[in-house]
């Protein structure tokens, strides 16, 4: 924790004055409320917590709900019925910007510009993951000459020379998330002109001819993830067909530039 | 703090998801508990999950009915009153952070008026706003340390006499 020595055992019982239970209260009800909320969110249960405050006014109460609203979920229960249920990721069948209740939800024009913002930088990470496949689909064809050691200049001139067919589009892979302003990413047209450090240049130029080698994929495959973010999801569900059996040359930027950023600092 | 990475979405993994909410539900209840010992007060939960059939209730049904139909009493009015949702949660803990945003922004203000004060070529003219704040700042320092001289003293006493 950020401040030291926070977490006492503290005895659960009563507390004596009315200030020290109305402190323990507002405290304890935020993170019950926000567990709550976790719970909710993370296993898509449906829940609600009625908590009435202490002291003199007994006819006040907090409620939390999850997905539903505490009335409906009060309803259900006295009727016996059910509420509805969470759907799970498996079935959506669409996108989730196809969802017709995600616009009516917004209630300002904030919340737009950041469902716009998202949409915008889906759509980049999926061109440049597009781009890098044609890229690695190139670079296998001159792989019979290049080793995984070979020394940095070298292999520096074969990745020039295998990518230079594309007309710069290959530049412009690692300048993939730069809306963040991530610009120092991006490289100009001609490449020997980049302003890389070597040990940068041996991340780079290394971590390219290996995928084509390797048959695993580099994206995250770690199992002991509890879930996947939405930019490994999105890389993982083959949105526009491109991954027909080729999971080995998808390619998550993302563990890219943190391997570049981790290098660098 | 906290040993995994928590991604705020519905775990795909069904294995792990049942896991989590079995654990979290256990503490969810927990927190629940303590709450009502502590502060002396009322509380339940109802649970809906993939995971049982039915509602599951704490602290047991009797109890339960009891809250809800002194609940559905209520006016409406103090029903919706604090009912609060996922996204409220967020808006408050924004605020939140905002407030303490903004006591931090204090802190480090006055920090560098101390700072200004204690530099000694103390000339330029624009400041002279600064510099007033700066004067404050040092008065409030030098109570403290007048308080701390008289404790420290007064202590000193105490410890000559034994």
């Amino acid at each position: 924790m950020a401040r030291g020595g926070t977490k006492r055992k503290i005895e659960i019982k009563k507390r004596e004055t009315k200030e020290q239970r109305a402190v323990a209260y507002s405290k304890r009800r935020k993170t019950l409320f926000s567990k709550s909320a976790e719970l909710c969110c993370l296993s898509g249960a449906n829940i609600a917590v009625f908590v009435t405050s202490p002291g003199d006014k007994p006819n006040v109460a907090s409620s939390f709900s999850g997905h539903a609203s505490a009335s409906e979920i009060v309803d259900c229960y006295f009727n016996g019925t059910l509420p509805p249920k969470i759907s799970g990721p498996e079935s959506k069948s669409g996108f989730w910007w196809t969802d017709p209740d995600l616009y009516s939800s917004c209630d300002d024009l904030s919340q737009l510009d950041v469902i716009e913002d998202l949409i915008k930088r889906t759509k980049k990470d999926l061109m440049d993951c597009l781009e890098k496949q044609e890229n690695s689909r190139v670079c296998s064809s001159s792989d019979s000459h290049q080793k995984p050691n070979s020394s940095s200049s070298q292999a520096f001139t074969m990745y020039q020379n295998s990518c230079n067919p594309l007309d710069g589009s290959s530049q412009v892979i690692y300048g993939g998330e730069s809306s963040s302003g991530q610009s120092r990413y991006l490289v100009n047209k001609d490449v020997g002109n980049c302003l890389w450090e070597t040990k940068k240049e041996n991340n780079l130029i290394m971590s390219v001819p290996q995928e084509t080698e390797q048959t695993q994929s580099i994206i995250n495959v770690d199992g002991g993830d509890e879930g996947q973010s939405f930019w490994d999801e999105l890389c993982d569900e083959d949105v526009f067909g491109l991954n027909n059996g080729e999971d080995d040359v998808m390619i998550d930027i993302g563990e890219f530039l943190n391997d570049i950023e981790s290098g660098e600092s | 703090m906290g040993r995994r990475k928590v991604t705020h979405q519905l775990i795909s993994d069904n294995a792990t998801r049942r896991v989590t909410f079995r654990k979290r539900k256990h503490g969810l209840l927990k927190k629940l508990n303590e709450l009502t010992i502590l502060c002396g007060l009322r509380a339940c939960a109802i649970i809906y999950s993939d995971y049982e059939e039915g509602p599951e209730v704490w602290p047991n049904r009797k109890e339960v009915r009891v809250l809800l139909n002194r609940f559905r009493a209520l006016p409406v009015e103090k029903q919706t009153k604090f009912m609060m949702d996922q996204k409220d949660l967020m808006n408050r803990m924004i605020q939140d952070a905002k407030k303490r945003l903004e006591k931090e922004q204090m802190h480090s203000r006055a920090m560098e008026l101390g700072l200004i004060a204690s530099s000694n070529d103390i000339r330029d003219a624009d400041y002279s706003e600064d510099l007033i704040k700066a004067a404050d700042v040092v008065e409030k320092k030098i109570k403290v340390i007048r308080e701390r001289i008289k404790a420290v003293e007064s202590g000193a006493a105490i410890l000559m006499i034994e």
